[in-house]
This record gives C-alpha cells, sequence and structure tokens, in this order.
C-alpha cells in the first residue's frame, strides 16, 4: 500500500466557516461521516428520551396501586390533574408506549446501521462515501421529520395503545384520533429512511468495493450490514402499508380491520408483525456485526469461521421472514400457530453458529479488556440469555402462559438491549477515536460498563422471575405479591442509568479534553484504521488495494500500530518481520 | 494477478464488445405493445366468455378455471413488461434477483397470513370431541388379538374390557393373580408399626356433617 | 467549453459523482438502487394484496357482486392506456440511447398524457359515479341495493388499492415532468440517460402493478 501525501489533510470534522457557515455545512452535508455523527446524536438523544419514560415506568411501579378502606388511593405516582385511578392507569399506557415506540423506530432500528454504519461502511470498502450520498442526507430528515410527528403527538397527549398499535382498540379508542394519526404516520415516514439506508448500503457494497476486496474479504460487519439492509428493503414497506391501513381506519373507517363491517383485526396483527419481527433482526444483525469486529480486534485473534459468519448473517435474513406469527399464539388459528412455532426453531441455528463462532475466536486470543471488549463480552452473556429465553416463548405450549406477562418483556430487553444496545455502545467505543480523533477514558468506560452491565441485569433478571410467576406485561399496578421483584428492578434501573450518565460524561470529557487518538489505537486491520483519526474528507488519498484480509492478525502486522505491541505469534512468520 | 482496468476493477463490463448498453429495437418494442393489448383483450374476453358459457350452457364452471386463466394470463403481461419494458433481459441478472426476492416475501406474506385466515375456522378432529379425562381416543385404532376400540371411552377403560376378552379368563386370571402378588392392596387398616392413612377422602370434608359414632364402634370405612 | 453562441447538449459531457469510478458504474448502481426502490413499492402493494386476497376467501359474494359492480370496458381501456404509456416510456429510453431528442420530448409527454388520462377516466368515469349512487367504503356506504352485507368492504379494498395506486401514477407523472424539463435542456442523449431510465422503471412499475390489479378487481367474479 502505498503512501502518498499529495493531498494535505483535513479532518472532516473541521468547521469551515463562522457560526452559520458550520451550522449550514452540517445541514447541507453529503459526507456520510458527518451523516453518521448527525445520525449518532439524534439517536443518543432520543434514547434518552425513551430511556426518561422507562425510569418513569419503573418509578410508577415501585408500589402497586392500593385503595385504603376509607377511599385513600396511594402507589399512583403520575397522576392526571383530577383524574381517578383509571385515568391515572391510562397515564401509565401512554408512558410506555412512548417508551417503546420511541425506543424500537427512533432508536434501535437506525442505531448501528445509520449511525456506525454510515460512518464505517465506505471507509472499511475503500470507497469515498456510499452510493448515493444525498439520498443518505434525505434519510437523515425523513428520520428527523418522522420523529417529529411522533413528538408532536406526545405533546398531543400521546397514545396508549402500546407500541404495537393492536386494533381494535388503536382504531376505535380514544376521541381524539389524530394523536393515533400522528404517531403512526411519524413510524410511516420513519420507514422511508429506513428503506433509504438500506438501499444505499446494498449498492454501496455491490459496487463501490475497492479493487482485490472480494465479498469474502469484507470485514464481517460489512456482511451483517447487508443483510440487516435486505430485511430493511423487504420488510419495512409493510409497516408502510400497516400505518396507511390504519390511518384509513382510523379516519374514513374503511372496515378492514373492523369485525363489525366483515374485517379482521387479527389480519392487522399479520401486518404489523410481516415487519415487526424481520425489524428485531434489524436491529441485532448490525449488532452482531460490530461485535465480530470487536472480538477479533480486541482479542487480536483471526475470526473463527468467517464464512459460516457471512452466511450466517445471511440465513437469519432468511429465516427471518418465515417466523412473524409467533407473535400472535394467542391471536391466530392453530395450524397456523403450529408452522410458525416450528419455524421459529429454525432462527436458532445460525444465531448459535455466530455465538460459537466468538466464542472459539476469543480463545487462544490476545484479550484485551477495555470497553468494547467488555461490552463485547457482556454481549455475549446477555445475548445469549435473550436468545434461550426465546425458545419458551417459540413453544407454543409454554408460550400461551408467557404470552404478554413480564417473561417476554425481559426477553425482549435481554435482546434488543442487552443485545443491540450493548453492541451499540461497545461499537460507539471501539470506533470513537477513529470518529472524533479523541481517545476517551478508559476507566471511565470500564465503569460505565460494570454499572450497565450489573444494572441491567438487576433490573430485567428480575422481570423472568416476575413473568414466570405470572406477573402480566403493561399492567400499572399489580399484585402484593410482586412488589418485592418490581422494587429490585427499580432499582437496578438506577444503576442502569448511572452507568450510561457515566458514559455520557465520559464522552463529553473526551470531546473536551481528551488524548489524540493515533490512527490505530487498537490494532485492527481493517481499511477504517488506515486513515487518519478522524479521517480525511474524502476518506483515502487514492483508492486503497486490499492485500490482506480483514483479520489476518496471525500473518499481518497493524498498520500505524508499533510491531512491538502487535508482534506476529513466533510459530506464524513472526519470523519475517 | 493480471492487470485490472480501474474503471472497472470487477470486471462487470469486461464482456461487452460494444460501448454503452443494448437498445432494444423499436420493433421490439412496438412487437411487445401488440402482444401486451391482445392479451389485455384475450382475458377480458376469456372472463366474458365464462360468464357466457355458464349461463347459455346452464353449468357452473368451476370459479378456479376463471382465477387461473386471469392470472396466468396477467403472469404473462407482467413478465413481458419486465423482461422488454423494464429490460431485465438484457440487464445485470443482478436486477432480476432483486425482483425474484420481492416477489418471494410477497409470497410468503400472502401465503403464511392466507393459512391463518383460512384456516381459522378449523377445528382438529382429535381436538373436536367433549374432552375426558384419559383422552376419548379419537383417531386412536387399536386391536389387540381381534378386539377393535369401541366408542369414544379412554384407553385405559378400553384395555379393561379388551385384555380379559382377549386373554380368555384362565390366563386372565392367572395374570390378575401375578398383579396382585406384584401390587398387593395395602392393608386398610393400621397395625402397630404401620399407620395406613385413609385414602381417597377429602381431609375435613365431612367433619361438620359426620354423625357422632357411636360409643365403641370404629368409624365407617369407605371403599379400598 | 465552446463560445459558439450554440452550446454543445449537457449529455455529450457527462460528469458523475466523484466517487464513482466511472459514469457506467454509477449507472449500473443506480439502476440497482432502483429496482430495490421498486422492491419495496411492490411489498407496500402486497399488503393491499393480501388484503384484498383474504377477504376474497372469506367473503366470496360480496366480492363476486363487488366486480359486476365494475366496468370492465372501462377498465380495459385504463388498461391499455397504462401499456401504451409504458411503451411510449421504453422508446423515451430507445430515443435517447439514438439522440432522437424531439421524439424523446415527445413521447415524455405523451407518456404524461396517458397517466393523466388514466387518472380522469378514473376519477370522472369510475370514483364520481360511482361515489354519487353511495357505493362508498366502510362507513360512508349508502348504496341501497346491495344484496351482501359486506359489500362496503369490497368497496374498501378498492378504493384503497386503486387510490394509492392512483397516488402513484401520479407521482410518476410529476417525476415524467420533472426528466421532460432536463430533456428540453439537452440532458439526455446516448452519453447519459440515467434519469430516463431509473423513472422509466419506475413507470413501468405502476403499469405492472395495473396488469394485476385489473383483472383481480374486475375480470375475477
Amino acid at each position: 500500500m502505498t503512501q502518498a501525501a499529495a493531498h494535505p489533510y483535513h479532518s472532516y470534522l473541521a468547521p469551515r466557516g463562522g457560526f452559520w457557515g458550520v451550522i449550514w455545512d452540517w445541514a447541507t452535508t453529503i459526507d456520510h461521516k458527518k451523516i453518521g455523527v448527525m445520525y449518532l446524536f439524534t439517536i443518543l438523544f432520543m434514547f434518552f428520551l425513551g430511556g426518561l419514560a422507562a425510569i418513569a415506568i419503573r418509578l410508577e411501579l415501585l408500589e402497586p396501586v392500593r385503595v385504603a378502606a376509607d377511599g385513600t388511593v396511594t402507589g399512583q405516582l403520575f397522576r392526571v390533574p383530577g383524574g381517578d385511578i383509571a385515568a391515572n392507569n391510562e397515564l401509565y399506557n401512554r408512558i410506555f408506549t412512548l417508551h417503546g415506540a420511541i425506543m424500537v423506530f427512533m432508536v434501535i432500528v437506525p442505531s448501528i446501521p445509520a449511525s456506525l454504519g454510515n460512518f464505517c461502511l465506505p471507509i472499511m470498502l475503500g470507497a469515498k462515501d456510499v452510493a448515493f450520498p444525498r439520498i443518505n442526507l434525505l434519510s437523515w430528515y425523513i428520520y428527523a421529520f418522522g420523529s417529529l410527528f411522533a413528538i408532536l403527538a406526545i405533546i398531543g397527549g400521546g397514545v396508549d395503545t402500546g407500541w404495537t398499535f393492536y386494533t381494535p382498540y388503536s382504531t376505535t379508542s380514544d376521541p381524539n384520533h389524530w394523536r393515533v394519526v400522528f404517531m403512526i404516520m411519524g413510524v410511516f415516514i420513519l420507514g422511508f429512511s429506513s428503506i433509504l439506508t438500506g438501499l444505499n448500503f446494498i449498492v454501496t457494497v455491490h459496487k463501490l468495493r475497492a479493487p482485490g476486496m472480494g465479498w469474502f474479504d469484507m470485514p464481517l460487519f460489512i456482511w451483517a450490514l447487508y443483510s440487516s439492509a435486505i430485511i430493511q428493503v423487504l420488510a419495512t414497506p409493510v409497516i408502510g402499508i400497516t400505518a396507511l391501513l390504519l390511518t384509513f381506519e382510523r379516519l374514513f373507517h374503511v372496515g378492514i380491520f373492523d369485525p363489525s363491517m366483515g374485517g379482521d383485526p387479527v389480519l392487522f396483527q399479520h401486518f404489523f408483525w410481516f415487519y415487526s419481527h424481520p425489524v428485531v433482526y434489524i436491529m441485532i444483525l448490525p449488532g452482531m456485526g460490530v461485535i465480530t469486529d470487536i472480538i477479533a480486534v480486541h482479542a487480536h485473534k483471526k475470526i473463527f469461521g468467517y464464512r459460516a459468519i457471512a452466511f450466517a448473517s445471511l440465513g437469519i435474513t432468511a429465516v427471518s421472514f418465515l417466523v412473524w406469527g409467533h407473535h400472535m399464539f394467542a391471536s391466530e388459528g392453530e395450524l397456523a400457530a403450529a408452522v410458525f412455532s416450528a419455524l421459529t426453531f429454525l432462527v436458532a441455528i445460525p444465531t448459535a453458529v455466530k455465538v460459537f463462532n466468538w466464542i472459539a475466536t476469543l480463545y487462544k486470543g490476545s484479550i484485551s479488556i477495555d470497553t468494547p471488549m467488555c461490552y463485547a463480552l457482556a454481549f455475549l452473556f446477555l445475548f445469549s440469555i435473550g436468545g434461550l429465553t426465546g425458545l419458551p416463548l417459540g413453544t407454543l405450549a409454554t408460550d400461551l402462559h408467557l404470552h404478554d406477562s413480564y417473561f417476554v418483556v425481559a426477553h425482549f430487553h435481554y435482546v434488543m438491549m442487552g443485545g443491540t444496545i450493548i453492541a451499540f455502545i461497545g461499537g460507539i467505543h471501539h470506533w470513537w477515536p477513529k470518529m472524533f480523533g479523541k481517545m476517551y477514558n478508559e476507566t471511565g468506560g470500564l465503569i460505565g460498563c460494570a454499572l450497565v452491565f450489573i444494572g441491567f441485569n438487576i433490573t430485567f433478571f428480575t422481570q423472568f422471575i416476575l413473568g414466570a410467576n405470572g406477573m402480566p406485561r403493561r399492567y400499572a399496578t399489580y399484585l402484593d405479591k410482586f412488589q418485592p421483584y418490581h422494587d429490585i428492578s427499580t432499582f437496578g434501573s438506577w444503576i442502569l442509568l448511572a452507568g450510561f450518565l457515566v458514559h455520557l460524561a465520559v464522552f463529553v470529557h473526551s470531546l473536551i479534553a481528551g488524548k489524540p487518538a493515533p490512527r490505530n489505537p487498537w490494532g485492527g486491520l481493517t481499511l477504517e484504521w488506515e486513515t487518519q483519526s478522524p479521517p480525511d474528507v474524502h476518506n483515502f488519498d487514492h483508492e486503497p488495494v486490499v492485500t490482506h484480509g480483514p483479520y489476518d492478525f496471525d500473518t499481518v502486522v497493524p498498520p500505524y500500530c508499533d510491531e512491538a505491541d502487535f508482534p506476529l505469534p513466533p510459530d506464524v512468520g513472526g519470523a519475517h518481520h | 494477478m493480471s492487470a485490472f482496468d480501474p474503471t472497472d476493477p470487477h470486471g462487470f463490463h469486461a464482456h461487452e464488445a460494444h460501448h454503452g448498453h443494448h437498445v432494444v429495437s423499436g420493433r421490439t418494442l412496438v412487437a411487445v405493445l401488440g402482444a401486451l393489448v391482445f392479451f389485455t383483450v384475450l382475458t377480458v374476453m376469456c372472463s366474458r366468455a365464462e360468464i357466457w358459457v355458464g349461463n347459455a350452457l346452464h353449468i357452473a364452471v368451476p370459479h378456479w378455471i376463471n382465477v387461473a386463466g386471469a392470472m396466468s394470463i396477467a403472469v404473462i403481461k407482467g413478465t413481458l413488461v419486465l423482461l422488454f419494458f423494464m429490460q431485465l433481459r438484457y440487464d445485470n441478472p443482478l436486477n432480476a434477483i432483486i425482483f425474484f426476492f420481492c416477489l418471494f416475501t410477497l409470497a410468503l406474506f400472502l401465503g403464511l397470513t392466507s393459512l391463518d385466515v383460512g384456516s381459522r375456522g378449523m377445528v382438529f378432529p382429535w381436538k373436536a370431541n367433549e374432552v375426558i379425562a384419559g383422552g376419548n381416543s379419537v383417531g386412536l385404532t387399536r386391536q389387540i388379538g381381534g378386539v377393535p376400540m369401541t366408542g369414544q371411552v379412554p384407553i385405559y377403560e378400553w384395555a379393561k374390557e379388551a385384555r380379559p376378552a382377549q386373554l380368555g379368563p384362565k390366563a386372565f386370571a392367572a395374570e390378575l393373580a401375578k398383579h396382585e402378588a406384584e401390587h398387593p392392596h395395602a392393608p386398610i387398616v393400621s397395625d402397630a408399626s404401620h399407620s395406613r392413612p385413609r385414602t381417597g377422602v377429602t381431609p375435613g370434608l365431612f367433619d361438620a356433617q359426620a354423625p357422632e359414632p357411636h360409643a365403641g364402634e370404629a368409624p365407617a370405612e369407605e371403599g379400598h | 467549453m465552446s463560445t459558439a453562441p450554440t452550446r454543445e447538449p449537457a449529455w455529450q459531457h457527462p460528469t458523475h459523482a466523484e466517487h464513482y469510478r466511472s459514469h457506467a458504474e454509477e449507472f449500473d448502481a443506480c439502476k440497482i438502487g432502483m429496482w430495490l426502490f421498486l422492491t419495496t413499492e411492490v411489498l407496500l402493494f402486497a399488503g393491499l394484496f393480501c388484503a384484498y386476497a383474504i377477504f376474497r376467501m372469506k367473503y366470496p359474494t360480496a366480492f363476486s357482486n363487488g366486480s359486476h359492480y365494475l366496468n370492465s370496458n372501462i377498465g380495459m381501456l385504463n388498461t391499455i392506456i397504462l401499456l401504451v404509456s409504458s411503451y411510449t416510456m421504453a422508446s423515451c429510453i430507445r430515443y435517447a440511447q439514438l439522440n432522437e431528442q424531439r421524439k424523446l420530448r415527445f413521447s415524455l409527454l405523451f407518456t404524461i398524457a396517458c397517466g393523466a388520462a388514466f387518472i380522469l377516466i378514473k376519477f370522472l368515469f369510475e370514483y364520481m359515479p360511482k361515489w354519487a349512487q353511495g357505493k362508498r367504503p366502510g362507513y360512508l356506504f349508502e348504496y341501497p341495493f346491495a344484496t351482501d352485507p359486506h359489500e362496503p368492504l369490497w368497496w374498501s379494498v378498492y378504493y384503497t388499492t386503486t387510490g394509492i395506486h392512483a397516488a402513484h401514477v401520479l407521482i410518476g407523472m410529476i417525476c415524467i415532468f420533472f426528466i421532460y424539463l432536463g430533456a428540453r435542456r439537452g440532458k439526455y442523449g446516448p452519453g447519459h440517460y440515467t434519469g430516463v431510465e431509473i423513472v422509466g422503471l419506475y413507470w413501468h412499475l405502476v403499469d405492472l402493478i395495473w396488469i394485476f390489479l385489473f383483472p383481480l378487481l374486475y375480470l375475477i367474479h
């Protein structure tokens, strides 16, 4: 690889012009790195909004609602002015709907692909930008616009249907039907953002790889983003039509989901879950990709079973479209339920392939315990629990008892938060030096990781116990016997919040006073570690030519690194260097 | 490795002898349009013909002919548009693969949703009867020694009748003796070294109603 | 750049975005991107086709009655109009490739005109008379001579499906109009006709969807 210093280095973060010049520059940028950073900050902001709602939920659940003999009501923390128990419970419904809708549609779905993916994908491929940079910017504006719709709905009082908007409640409740319409239209608009991002990634991977980079020379993060993009393109339109039909049903009462007109409310569930199941794989696949890269780099070892992981990503994509009915075991017909249950077990196969490959990669690796690696280890533990607890939910017989209980809540928090968010935070730490040119405080990062891990487990493991013992989900109050568990869970949520605040402090400190980052702080072999930290506006000064695989730690010394820090194993090519 | 063309590193255009893309001839386009219009008129005529045939000959034309005919003509028309107007025939096969995946996903969606909605009213025959403890032996065909299942009884009841009939009285008596030797009934009265609970009695169920035992008599015993 | 009074048309010096290695690569990438977008459009209609199939399965009589209310002559006319517009759109690509600029502009306008005719016929001869007769979706239904209780559901399916399709026809017409404006400036020719190709694909998809909608709604009884 030649080193030409023909072009002077301009960091993509370097401000151009005065204050308004910088605003205009960022508002009209088509640079994928800036768009990735904009997504990152917007997503983290929405994450904190949704997180506040979560803290509110857990505060409300500290005490069950009790009515004393003289009629005084205790245990309702959030109260509607002048409202009775039912009105306050409805307020609780609005809070958890807010939490769910924001977290699913505005945080987790775009989290890794739109922020880390946008930043890393072109650089990892050796390209100057994604295939359609202006559409990339458009997708961010659509994201912002859609989020605005949702926020308007929330300001208007919020929606109490749950993030799943099940009919007939979502089509008939609430005299102010504009709130539901605004929220679901927000979802519709956000869907376009997701589609455009996925479309961009697929075309970029097909057309803009560097010379010498075949399909099996790409980092596995790209494979994960590619597989996730396929799902984004194929599944998201269905939530689009679902949102449209729900709007028509709400505004014009067309009757498609109304049994009194001959419609079918469960049809809504089919439409909804045909997207919303693949969407959870849109959420987790990029997370798995991040973990693959983190483990390989921070264990400084060649990934075990590259092709297996690549094809497992595609396998998960394929199976993800076959299993949506497992969300509807309690409402669909028996034959369909049996079929979907059988199909659901298939998804465990490619997932397990990946988990075993990660563990095998760690074996005999030179593991450095830094924040990204801690998050990767946390991912392995938490995602495995989440995945394994999916089994009693996928088994038809047991699911009928666990459906709509806290077991489900704990399961999806383990996979979505313990999976994707953990991977997201790990990925942010992993690529933070590259993105912002500053190192973060490692001790602070480790403390944050420990707090997040401990807090997460306390919060959500108790919820498995709650659910198995019969606590239903989406209930503002509960039997007295559940109170100890709820209190433990709430306490855990405070530890979790503390962890996130520690991370926020670490990031702010890093931006203000962090040490300048070298090009390759972790000793990675993929192309992004060959650019400057932060990268030049054009990523590379000339098109890189790939001469080694992305995880060839056994034969290649990482570039821009001290060889003494990353010696090759003595029995493999060490003598050459 | 052979030198690669920097403007085409993956060799997509290496086999293109001419510069540029395929130009579909005007005649091809007109021919395709003609075929499309023909098929449109054909499908309308077919659907009207089916109605006419049904009325004139007083037969009920099976519904599937109507559906299959209209859909197959639609598929032909669609294929013509895809291949020639949208130029999938002359294009990078990746585009055709993308569209194929799209159709496959559509088929999955329609298929599995229809599977559910179409089978909602269905009740499995083995669930269709009254629930009896031990099962009602629906769908169970057992013949031991020529004794078939009779009626809807739990299988263990059936075995009580089938086994003696099959073995004959002497053999069954031997089996009964063997059974009693292996599984002696526990004595129902307590002795000095074994206390026997009175089984089959809900504790305290009749305490309020039981008559005072006469002095000196043991309490009445229920069954064994 | 020449200083003569007549400028060379823009297509003779096509540029491409700097992150592509060549114009041909950008063209291929744009096509793949458009096919992916068409995929999303088809899957959007997939929901409507699914609703149609489900309700036809459940209420065959209502849907059979419903299709009899539709005039298949008008439907056939609309189908042929869209097919012709598809032909002219495909010809636009040909004319751009052969540098027949006047035919290109005419065909673009003709395609828009066909789209407008489609929408006008649908509106004037289908939607408005039916709406006036009370054949309306869901709770808006007022037609007194319906024989099956689920006919309002048929009209819901009919209006949502054809309405969303008509919206796509409208969007397609607007996109083609922008291409027409570009063609007037000499933007498209043998060296560069990406825009014509991309919008053409969208228009063909609109036609393709109608090819399936027409028999499903009008001809299956």
